[in-house]
């Protein structure tokens, strides 16, 4: 009895479009313009929606292979079209929307100290920028989709140029124009989708798209499926892509770097499994070695960038670029772990990322600077800070008992055992060279960390910082995520029981059907 | 049998006492630091009675073994194992590490007792036992790995323990980074043994690449690899056991790593870190005899690592960096052994040079806290002073260089194994590194203990006082390791080869009177040597400079090691970054720079002036006229026609 109540009560419109209404109630004009009531509301509401993903979470049938929770809204501004917005949940999705209230209550608890100037506009973007997010985690059809990809740039823009630093505008239009060349190409897949059939409905839906657009004359399937994976690999970002990541996480102020590294590019990696792998996977097999490729190719060249940064956020902002090749080759792996670890990886890579970011935002905020050089023997001062940094940092360079291995040596095995070695060109062993070549992050990754460990925490401290004192809340919200990268590292099950099914499944789908 | 449900206690009991040493000391209202020792001894001593309980099952029943598994990672046909695995070969190594962990944390407390970061070490220590308990009774190849890395991390945190100075944190970070190099190895392998492992989806073994049965995958990949790749992927768990045990080119870490605190670098370089690479050898040993030129090549860097690390050993004056030389050389000779096939004596050794390299860091931590200087040149006569510490020394040198006690018997064992199965060439190596073994420590027992004191620090007024002045709390622990590393070797030596036993080990039980006779009188003739030079000084050493100094640098390895960091990492960074910024966002540049030009071009046509305006348009329609009659006139003919 108690179950259906809260059955009825669980509405999929609401958890998307909650944090929109919220944004919208905060940057109205009725909303008083004071800063802790702005903070207290933004944050009661996340906090409601995290509680409400939760209920989801647990409600949810994770042994299923069809989506739930669905709900359709028609969407008549596009007459004669039959466009509906469409929603549902499946144990993939559910997962990265947890991940996107949390880390967004994060960002937001975050937020009282970084972030100084225009509270209203602030709080209401991420808010929006809240909805939105979910709203591409929990579309399930290709117009859905499309809007709320295209959306999320609204919000990331603003964030971006108005609250970064020197050269924030450009770096928000690189982050847009960069975004919207792959949105293009995008929408064309989609419009061509749509032409195919003629039938929204059916056309556009994920469920019946999964099940019929291996039928699609093989042009159809090869222009759709490289046009999303261009928007995919955009946003990712993957190797030769990522200039506007680096860019733009350079700019902005921690909690929006939390929202961003997190939550924002894991839409990309979203993306290219809902819809490369589970849709258009009999074209996107050909693409994946040379996917995994770039992949590796992406780990050990941003790896190497980030060694001779002098900057802390700069370094960071690489390592995103580096981890993100090890996310792409467990997806383009083709294997059962290889998918759980990429699932696996994204999570552990959001909060881990998230909780990097925090800590450098702390230590920007309370030594003034983020240049290696000027910092140095802050361990003394900040000995809390160091210890839930250094266990971030282990979950970093992959050390076991922390998320970061788990998903690191599934997706390199799953990379490394491939059923697509058969099938490779170039040369015969070319993806387990790859991903060889990709496991030299063991090497690199830990040389970079190593050396920013070193050189901000442990080296002798040139100047004097005088008496640093911490608030609790940044303490908190570091030890929570550190305890979240421990608490999974140590039961990695949690998560991935929950997502072998919907692994299982598809693998086994796409293999019968491949070979 | 319950007896492998309190395996688990092992792992649980040490990670117990590393969260209670995590609660800040102005919560308790007790002396906490005791509380802190108590449980690390209580959880070291429990471990140690049951492995000896267990060790006595072994004994009486050789082929029995307790395994226990749970599921870490379950995903599809990669299934990751974690477990508790006791067998004969586990059970020994655990006895020789808790012996160790025992008296070392004894020494620890005390050591460390007015140091300024007790509780972190206490964390640390009892976490690296947690890891080392882990890695010993590893089930299968990918927990061992885990555990490996984890005795990595906390042989780095050990290391950049006291961040006074840049020295010993740009130490750590070398060490780690070194050690990393093995894991990559060691995963890379990991990575092409699963593969072979799981292609054949319906008889899949779990553990996967499981310890207690390795011929089974290793046959797997030998036979889908063929030979010469096979011998490919056994190079790289062979590299990582080079690298863990700092055999040459690898072994500058294990030197850099003396910065840590003595008690830890006992416990860590001194047995845990060598015995971790013996280890994996050890284990992989049925997948490794698959492939012959691997067992040639380890047995080749074993007795040129020994050999070299001997040389490099007699010329320091450092007694840190003596004992880690040595331990190098003693790991190269556990390596030559291996490689050989006298596995029982690689054992052996490995436990005994364990023991008796614990008690002599012990000593070296003592004397360095009395003397305040680590350098041998500025010791001298300590015999004087600290005659136990002198007896306790020389008792370590006789045992290392295999001339009495426990060394006596792992060395004759190998040898004989050598002697026995005709391979000259390695038995006179491996008397040459003995014979070096005996150069450098009866040289650091004379520079330090006899002849006349150096330094400046007035012993005297502490002849009333018991022990000189050493506390008994220090004492003990050396008096137990010593006790051990004299009759512990002695005691279990003649059942040891029926103890550990592995499947195509041949046995060789004969003695040979003849060879040991020899070697006992090569190693007297030796030791004399030694003390006409050390002792009494009637000879002096002539240094030739270029060889000194080729030998001190390590052979210059050191020196390379640290140029291709330079240029594999530092400058190739650079050059990455440059391409980074100038290749490839210069190319996103380009573009709108591009772009950027064309709108220039474009609005250079917004002149404001009317009569372009009325000109340019005039030219449009005209053009678009012409081409809509073109149109027009060729659908015409088309139709027309």
């Amino acid at each position: 009895m108690a179950a259906d109540i809260i059955l009825w009560f669980l509405n999929i419109f609401t958890l998307c479009l909650l944090p929109v209404f919220a944004g919208l109630l905060i940057i109205s004009p009725f909303f008083p313009n004071n800063a802790v009531k702005i903070r207290r509301t933004a944050k009661g509401f996340c906090i409601f929606n995290l509680i409400y993903t939760m209920l989801f979470a647990l409600f949810l049938n994770h042994e299923s292979s069809t989506f739930a929770f669905t709900k359709k809204f028609p969407f008549d501004i596009l007459e004669g079209t039959d466009a509906t917005l469409s929603f549902g949940l499946d144990s993939f999705s559910i997962l990265l929307c947890l991940l996107t209230s949390f880390i967004m209550l994060m960002a937001l608890m975050a937020s009282k100290t970084m972030v100084g100037s225009k509270y209203k506009l602030y709080y209401s973007l991420m808010l929006i920028l809240q909805g939105i997010l979910t709203g591409i985690f929990t579309a399930n059809n290709l117009f859905t989709f499309l809007i709320f990809w295209l959306l999320e740039l609204v919000p990331v823009y603003f964030l971006i140029s108005i609250w970064g630093g020197n050269t924030a505008k450009q770096a928000g239009m690189k982050y847009v124009l960069f975004n919207f060349t792959g949105t293009i190409l995008m929408f064309i897949s989609t419009a061509l989708i749509y032409a195919y059939g003629y039938d929204a409905n059916a056309m556009l839906d994920f469920e019946s798209l999964i099940k019929n657009a291996v039928n699609f004359p093989v042009v159809l399937q090869l222009v759709a499926c490289i046009g999303f994976l261009a928007a995919f690999i955009m946003k990712m970002p993957v190797f030769p892509f990522h200039t506007h990541i680096k860019d733009a996480l350079q700019e902005v102020p921690a909690p929006v770097c939390m929202v961003l590294a997190g939550v924002a590019i894991k839409t990309g990696a979203y993306g290219l499994i809902r819809i490369n792998l589970q849709m258009f996977y009999e074209i996107f097999q050909l693409i994946a070695p040379a996917l995994i490729f770039l992949g590796a190719l992406g780990v050990v060249f941003a790896s190497y960038c980030a060694i001779s940064q002098n900057d802390i956020r700069k370094i960071l902002s690489f390592s995103v670029i580096a981890h993100t090749g090890i996310i792409l080759i467990g997806i383009a792996s083709y294997t059962e772990f290889g998918l759980n670890g990429a699932i696996f990886y994204m999570i552990a890579h959001g909060l881990t990322s998230a909780g990097l970011f925090m800590g450098q935002g702390v230590i920007q905020l309370k030594f003034k600077t983020r240049k290696l050089e000027l910092l140095g023997g802050i361990s003394k001062y900040v000995p809390e800070i160091t210890v839930l940094m250094l266990i971030l940092c282990a979950s970093y360079i992959a050390l076991p008992f922390t998320m970061g291995f788990s998903g690191q040596i599934l997706s390199l095995t799953g990379g490394f055992s491939s059923p697509l070695i058969e099938k490779t060109y170039f040369m015969t062993n070319f993806i387990q060279a790859s991903v060889i070549f990709a496991s030299l992050s063991i090497i690199l990754c830990a040389v970079y960390i190593l050396r920013l460990l070193h050189k901000t925490f442990f080296s002798i401290a040139e100047y004097d910082f005088g008496e640093i004192k911490l608030s609790n809340h940044q303490i908190a919200i570091l030890a929570i995520i550190a305890f979240a990268v421990i608490i999974f590292g140590i039961y990695p099950a949690g998560i991935i029981d929950s997502i072998s099914f919907f692994s299982n499944i598809n693998i086994d789908t796409i293999l019968a059907n491949i070979f | 049998m319950n007896i492998v449900q309190n395996l688990w206690m092992l792992l649980i009991l040490p990670l117990m006492a590393a969260i209670f040493a995590f609660i800040p000391e102005n919560y308790m209202s007790y002396p906490k630091r005791r509380v802190v020792l108590f449980l690390t001894l209580f959880g070291a001593g429990l471990s140690l009675i049951l492995s000896i309980i267990c060790a006595h099952h072994l004994i009486v029943h050789p082929n029995d073994f307790f395994e226990s598994n749970i599921l870490f990672l379950n995903t599809g046909a990669f299934k990751v194992h974690l477990g508790v695995l006791l067998d004969n070969i586990s059970a020994f190594m655990l006895i020789i590490m808790y012996a160790i962990i025992l008296p070392v944390c004894m020494f620890s407390y005390d050591y460390m007792k007015h140091e300024e970061g007790f509780n972190r070490y206490f964390i640390f220590l009892n976490l690296f036992i947690f890891s080392i308990t882990g890695l010993i009774l590893s089930t299968n190849l990918i927990q061992f790995y885990m555990f490996l890395e984890l005795t990595g991390l906390f042989s780095y945190l050990f290391t950049g323990f006291y961040h006074k100075n840049t020295d010993t944190q740009r130490a750590a970070r070398k060490a780690f980074l070194i050690n990393r190099i093995g894991d990559f190895a060691l995963f890379s392998a990991i990575l092409g043994f699963t593969y072979f492992a799981i292609q054949d989806t319906e008889n899949i073994i779990y553990p996967l690449l499981s310890l207690n049965d390795v011929n089974s995958w290793g046959f797997l990949a030998y036979v889908q690899l063929g030979a010469i790749m096979y011998t490919g992927i056994c190079l790289l768990v062979a590299l990582c056991a080079f690298v863990k045990a700092a055999q040459i080119p690898f072994q500058t870490w294990l030197v850099e790593a003396m910065e840590a605190p003595i008690p830890a670098s006992a416990l860590i370089h001194g047995a845990a870190m060598v015995l971790a690479g013996v280890y994996l050898l050890i284990r992989v040993y049925p997948a490794l005899i698959l492939s012959p030129p691997i067992l040639q090549i380890i047995s080749i860097i074993g007795i040129i690592t020994a050999i070299c690390c001997g040389i490099i050993a007699i010329s320091q004056n450092d007694v840190k960096k003596i004992l880690a030389f040595s331990t190098s050389s003693q790991g190269g000779l556990m390596m030559t052994a291996l490689g050989c096939g006298a596995y029982s004596g690689a054992v052996f050794h490995l436990g005994m040079h364990s023991v008796t390299k614990a008690m002599m860091f012990l000593i070296a931590g003592i004397i360095i806290q009395k003397t305040l200087t680590s350098n041998i040149k500025f010791l001298g006569g300590l015999r004087e002073f600290f005659p136990i510490l002198a007896a306790g020394w020389l008792l370590g040198a006789l045992s290392l260089s295999g001339f009495f006690f426990s060394g006596f018997y792992s060395k004759e064992m190998i040898i004989s194994h050598l002697y026995s199965s005709n391979q000259y060439v390695y038995l006179g190596l491996f008397v040459i590194a003995g014979v070096l073994s005996i150069l450098y420590l009866f040289r650091s027992y004379f520079l330090i203990f006899e002849g006349n004191y150096k330094g400046s620090i007035d012993f005297s007024k502490n002849e009333e006082l018991p022990y000189n002045g050493i506390k008994l709390n220090l004492l003990a622990p050396v008096g137990v390791l010593a006790f051990l590393s004299a009759f512990f070797g002695g005691f279990i030596a003649p059942d040891f080869q029926r103890y550990i036993y592995i499947i195509r080990q041949k046995f060789y039980l004969i003695r040979h009177p003849e060879l040991e006779i020899s070697i006992f009188i090569l190693a007297g003739v030796m030791v004399y040597i030694m003390w006409q030079i050390y002792g009494v000084r009637r000879f002096k050493i002539k240094k030739i400079r270029l060889i000194y100094r080729f030998i001190v640098l390590q052979f210059y390895i050191n020196k390379i090691s640290e140029w291709l960091y330079k240029i594999l990492i530092k400058e190739t960074s650079k050059v990455i970054k440059a391409i980074d910024k100038y290749v490839i966002n210069g190319f996103y540049s380009l573009i709108s720079q591009i772009v950027r030009f064309g709108s220039y071009l474009i609005s250079r046509n917004q002149t404001g002036n009317i009569n372009t305006y009325i000109f340019s348009s005039f030219v449009f329609i005209t053009l678009v006229l012409l081409c809509a009659v073109m149109v027009y006139f060729k659908g015409l003919t088309q139709y027309g026609s």
